[in-house]
């Protein structure tokens, strides 16, 4: 979408870290003030008729702000999920080649805990699909309230 | 059977019987089988008292019988096979009369939307960051705009069907025909196998005999942001079953080259200036790390421990002033320059100039330069190869490949079978960035060919003539009489890794 750039990140009240083969890793992160802001390397828009994905330098750049009683939201989100008792490594059975490794990052009650998915799409973690659904559709309703607004 | 074989004047039964306890039933069976096949009574009489060859023009008859009854037996096999290396799974058979190692991969195709949309809201399911970037953006939209945006995301039946046939189409192209096998027994030699690759997938679910369950999502043509993965699970006890023990995640457009092309990249220069342009200096240094040759570097001394060629880079470079020809030459001085400062120590002898015109900027092309087809490169890995794409620090490449220089996971396997080096590095090889298959990327179907066809001696390119005992070429010991025309395969480029 190629919004703001921001130099600043802020600090990381949830984070997920993409890292896979032959392209650079992305992130996105939701600061503890709100602030959601991706670091990726292709600018993705749609223009009426077609998808355009093109590279870009990386650098964070703001999604959307969260409101207050969004963010109070996706905190208690957090604590819901299980994510912050989850294994701190998920490993496929067999051998995985080509997979996606996914770090997730959340703090809650001033502790952080991380998670690593080594080869997504064949790990997955009940905990983190239930923080990603959170973050997701804080974001998703964020996104959609500015645009009625 | 032996018995019944020993006619008048070759061996009396009681002859038989007494070979049968000195020799063993197998030794004299053999024996039985190869004489009564060939030559007769009058040549064993000529021969030693087990029949066994004993001069060079013996040895060199038997082994032209034996090869001809071989080639007489017909195709052997098929039989599912897993590689060495543990990974992926295919069909096998060889054809002895025709050449043909025939190849076969056979996967159930579940297709999967890349993007819903729930309540209004679009939810990503393909699972790459920039899926959820596009599910952002349509979550921006008004909402009566996002059921358009979505509809790239979503499977119709023309496209489920056009994808199996490209798929099939794809995997067949990329990896048929690249290379030939020759048997390396003496007296064989102009027996030979050329690996012919035929891909069978349907949509449902995964029969028995299917290689792979395969997951593939929708997304829109020009899609950037691969999700290319297998999984071997190893089958049951004792590994049975392994062959088709295999998922692997593609994308819809992971059948047409890649969108994001990193073998041809661009840069530019200060306009009347040899200089490379304000603000190019990062990107170019990532090229230099990332396409770098050289293996991996001691900590202590810096040194390479282990050497390793790149491929040939064309750089069209374009020029201005006076002489436009002559600045351009000093601007690839200048580029080439950058990259050994970027860490591409090798920059001047695989740097290879050519003028582009008029102007400021400059294309950069590694090796052939064709982008990948992603669908090849994960058949690779059903194949049994492993990545070879190298993940040095700062490259910007992650993943499962190894650094540059160390060895990837067919690596061994290659140079036992004398197929050359399996090196990790950046270059236009399909288990790193193209689609290019080099001899090393046949390791895996020389194994196969040597399990399935029962014999060891196998080597690389195409079949020899027969040399007889004195020279002169006898029965069978002529020229290759294959099927005719084969293609005499490159080695790998005297700039290409391994």
């Amino acid at each position: 979408m190629g919004g703001e750039e921001v130099a600043d990140p802020g600090e990381a009240l949830v984070e997920s870290v993409q890292e896979r083969g032959q392209g650079e890793p992305s992130a996105r992160r939701v600061t503890t003030a709100g602030d959601v802001l991706d670091r990726s390397s292709t600018n993705v828009y749609y223009d009426g008729s077609e998808w355009h994905f093109d590279p870009q330098p990386l650098a964070w750049r703001r999604v959307t702000t969260l409101e207050p009683a969004e963010l109070e939201r996706l905190r208690e989100a957090i604590g819901a999920s299980g994510f912050m008792d989850a294994e701190p490594e998920v490993r496929p059975s067999g051998t995985s080649i080509g997979g996606t490794n996914v770090t997730w990052t959340a703090t809650h009650d001033g502790r952080s805990h991380t998670v690593r998915l080594y080869g997504v799409p064949d790990v997955s973690s009940p905990e983190v699909d239930a923080l990603q659904a959170a973050v997701e559709a804080t974001i998703a309703g964020a996104l959609q309230r500015s645009s009625e607004g | 059977m032996v018995a019944a074989a020993a006619g008048p004047g070759f061996m009396t039964p009681p002859g038989v019987a007494f070979l049968q306890r000195s020799a063993g039933n197998a030794a004299v069976g053999e024996m039985m089988r190869r004489r009564s096949a060939g030559s007769g009574p009058a040549t064993l009489a000529r021969r030693g008292f087990f029949g066994g060859a004993e001069t060079d023009e013996e040895r060199y008859a038997d082994a032209i019988e034996e090869k001809q009854e071989y080639i007489a037996e017909g195709t052997r096999g098929p039989e599912d096979f897993q590689s060495s290396t543990g990974i992926g799974g295919f069909n096998v058979s060889y054809e002895p009369n025709g050449w043909e190692m025939a190849v076969l991969l056979k996967g159930a195709v579940s297709f999967l939307d890349g993007m819903e949309l729930q309540g209004g809201r679009a939810v990503p399911k393909q699972p790459h960051a920039n899926a959820q970037s596009a599910a952002d953006a349509i979550n921006l939209m008004a909402a009566d705009q996002r059921a358009g945006a979505v509809a790239g995301w979503q499977w119709s039946a023309e496209a489920k069907t056009a994808f199996l046939a490209r798929y099939q189409s794809v995997v067949a192209g990329v990896w048929s025909g690249r290379h030939i096998f020759h048997c390396s027994e003496q007296y064989w030699e102009d027996m030979a196998a050329i690996p012919s690759v035929t891909a069978e997938v349907h949509e449902g679910e995964k029969a028995d005999d299917d290689h792979v369950a395969m997951s593939i999502y929708k997304v829109p043509p020009n899609f950037v942001g691969t999700v290319g993965v297998v999984n071997s699970g190893g089958g049951s006890v004792f590994g049975i079953g392994a062959a088709t023990d295999n998922t692997m995640t593609l994308n819809s457009n992971d059948v047409e080259q890649r969108a994001d092309d990193v073998l041809n990249v661009s840069t530019s220069f200060t306009a009347d200036a040899s200089t490379l342009a304000t603000g190019t200096g990062p990107a170019i240094t990532q090229f230099a790390i990332r396409f770098r040759s050289g293996g991996p570097v001691c900590g202590m001394c810096g040194n390479a421990i282990e050497a390793v060629g790149g491929v040939a880079i064309q750089a069209s470079v374009e020029g201005d002033g006076a002489d436009p020809e002559a600045r351009a030459r000093e601007r690839f001085d200048a580029l080439s320059g950058a990259l050994v400062t970027g860490g591409m120590t090798d920059a001047p002898t695989r740097l290879q100039f050519s003028y582009g015109g008029v102007g400021t900027n400059a294309q950069l092309r590694v090796g052939n330069g064709v982008p990948q087809i992603v669908a090849a490169h994960e058949a690779g890995h059903m194949f049994g190869l492993g990545d070879r794409y190298a993940t040095t620090a700062g490259s910007g490449v992650g993943g499962t490949g190894p650094s540059a220089g160390l060895p990837s996971r067919h690596d061994q396997l290659s140079r036992d079978g004398g197929l050359g080096d399996a090196k990790a590095a950046n270059d236009d090889g399909i288990m790193s960035f193209g689609n290019e298959v080099r001899p090393a990327e046949y390791a895996t179907f020389l194994e196969a060919l040597k399990e399935v066809s029962g014999i060891e001696e196998w080597a690389y390119g195409p079949p020899q003539a027969v040399v007889p005992p004195g020279g002169a070429a006898g029965p069978g010991g002529s020229d290759p009489s294959g099927p005719g025309d084969f293609p005499v395969p490159p080695r790998n480029p005297a700039t290409a890794v391994g």
